[in-house]
């Protein structure tokens, strides 16, 4: 079942689960994988327990899943679910993004 | 470190986060902010797993855990009310005759309250008591063993302490009993931490069971409606004891510190403050678990 972004905790920019999600579009990681292009992409250090409990949750609702293979080092990648639901956050976020910027152009505040 | 997760969750995910800490730290000790971290993560796990946060189990499971945690904050009420009961010890006498009914009644709304307050748990437990039996017939019995007879093997221990120190105690003029005997202090100290382990394996054992037990709506709706009426139970009783502590150190401050009459004014006790933060932490304890059984009161309506 794809559930709304609203229930899936995806509306902060740094919400772990929407970090996660984002690093897996471009292909499956392990935990060491995702933390370094993570930290790469966004500035954020996700330590081993928020990320593995992000990861718990993305499972649980059916965004990610194992991709196999190695058993120490277990990649993950997104389901059609996650897909969908990265989509959904992503564009309410782009929605957020547009209001701030229009309004920061009617204040003539700087940028 | 995985000791923080759940069993379950040790399983699954355990041997991935060791990889990830060796390789995020290249095989040295993990520094103490990942260690915070890893820790907080795996409190909250347990949590998610018991039905206190997240939505990892059905709502009904949710409600009977805010529930729990409601019986979770009145175990730590009993602790901080024995703390009250201990400090308010032969109060009334030390109080001038006109200042005394602000005292005396709130002192007599807290043993109202206590009072009710276990005859609310002790009738949560015995509504729970056949459920609990059909557990044990099926079998339950080897999931809760460890948790039983170490609860038992306490409290006995606790009784016979407390049967020993009783006799010291009459024996000992009141100066020696209360802090001239450094020896006996120390026994009494003693004795409370132990009731207070025993209070705490209690509650984990009636914790530890009613998360087991087949709980019909019926019953669930009964427990939860118990909950609710100790949560009120103990705002009450908080109030009670801020209004006592507000009555007799206005009016005989020398009681609150064992000192002779007209001396002393500060009101501040550190055994009352410490007897009033532990109150105010089990409330806001019961408070989470009421705010968990409203968020899913449907459930109670729709069974």
């Amino acid at each position: 079942m794809v559930r709304t972004s609203r229930s899936d905790g995806l509306r902060r920019p740094n919400d772990p689960a929407l970090l996660i999600l984002t690093s897996l579009a471009t292909g499956p990681k392990h935990g060491h994988a995702l933390s370094k292009d993570i930290e790469d992409f966004a500035q954020v250090t996700l330590g081993p327990g928020t990320l593995y409990g992000a990861i718990t949750r993305l499972e649980e609702r059916g965004l990610i899943e194992p991709a196999g293979s190695d058993s120490r080092r277990k990649p993950y990648r997104m389901t059609a679910a996650g897909s969908a639901a990265l989509a959904e956050a992503v564009a309410e976020l782009s929605r957020l993004a547009e209001v701030g910027a229009a309004r920061l152009r009617i204040d003539g505040a700087p940028a | 470190m995985l000791r923080w997760y759940p069993a379950a969750w040790r399983d699954r995910y355990g041997e991935e986060l060791v990889t990830l800490m060796a390789d995020q730290t290249d095989g040295r000790r993990p520094p103490l902010s990942m260690r915070i971290d890893v820790a907080r993560a795996g409190l909250r796990e347990r949590r998610r797993q018991a039905g206190h946060c997240g939505d990892v189990r059905p709502p009904a499971e949710r409600v009977r855990a805010g529930a729990l945690l409601v019986l979770c904050g009145w175990a730590l009420f009993v602790v901080a009310g024995a703390v009250f009961q201990k400090s308010s010890e032969h109060f009334a006498s030390a109080l001038p005759r006109t200042a005394r009914w602000p005292a005396l009644t709130a002192f007599d709304v807290v043993v109202v309250a206590a009072v009710i307050g276990l005859l609310i748990v002790a009738a949560g437990a015995l509504a729970a008591l056949p459920a609990f039996v059909r557990f044990l017939r099926g079998g339950g019995w080897p999931s809760v063993r460890r948790l039983v007879l170490t609860t038992t093997l306490s409290t006995a221990t606790e009784a016979g302490a407390l049967g020993a120190l009783i006799p010291w105690a009459h024996s000992l003029p009141a100066g020696q009993r209360n802090g001239g005997s450094s020896l006996y202090t120390a026994a009494f100290l003693g004795l409370a931490l132990f009731t207070a382990v025993s209070v705490a394996l209690w509650t984990a054992l009636a914790v530890a069971c009613a998360r087991r037990i087949e709980m019909a709506p019926r019953l669930l709706r009964l427990e939860v409606g118990l909950a609710v009426a100790l949560f009120v139970l103990m705002i009450v009783v908080t109030v009670s004891v801020a209004v006592w502590w507000g009555s007799v150190g206005s009016a005989a401050p020398w009681f609150l510190h064992g000192a002779r009459a007209g001396t002393g004014s500060s009101a501040f006790d550190p055994n009352l403050g410490v007897s009033l933060t532990l109150m105010l932490l089990a409330v806001a304890v019961a408070s989470s678990g009421v705010t968990r059984i409203l968020r899913h009161r449907h459930v109670l309506h729709g069974s």
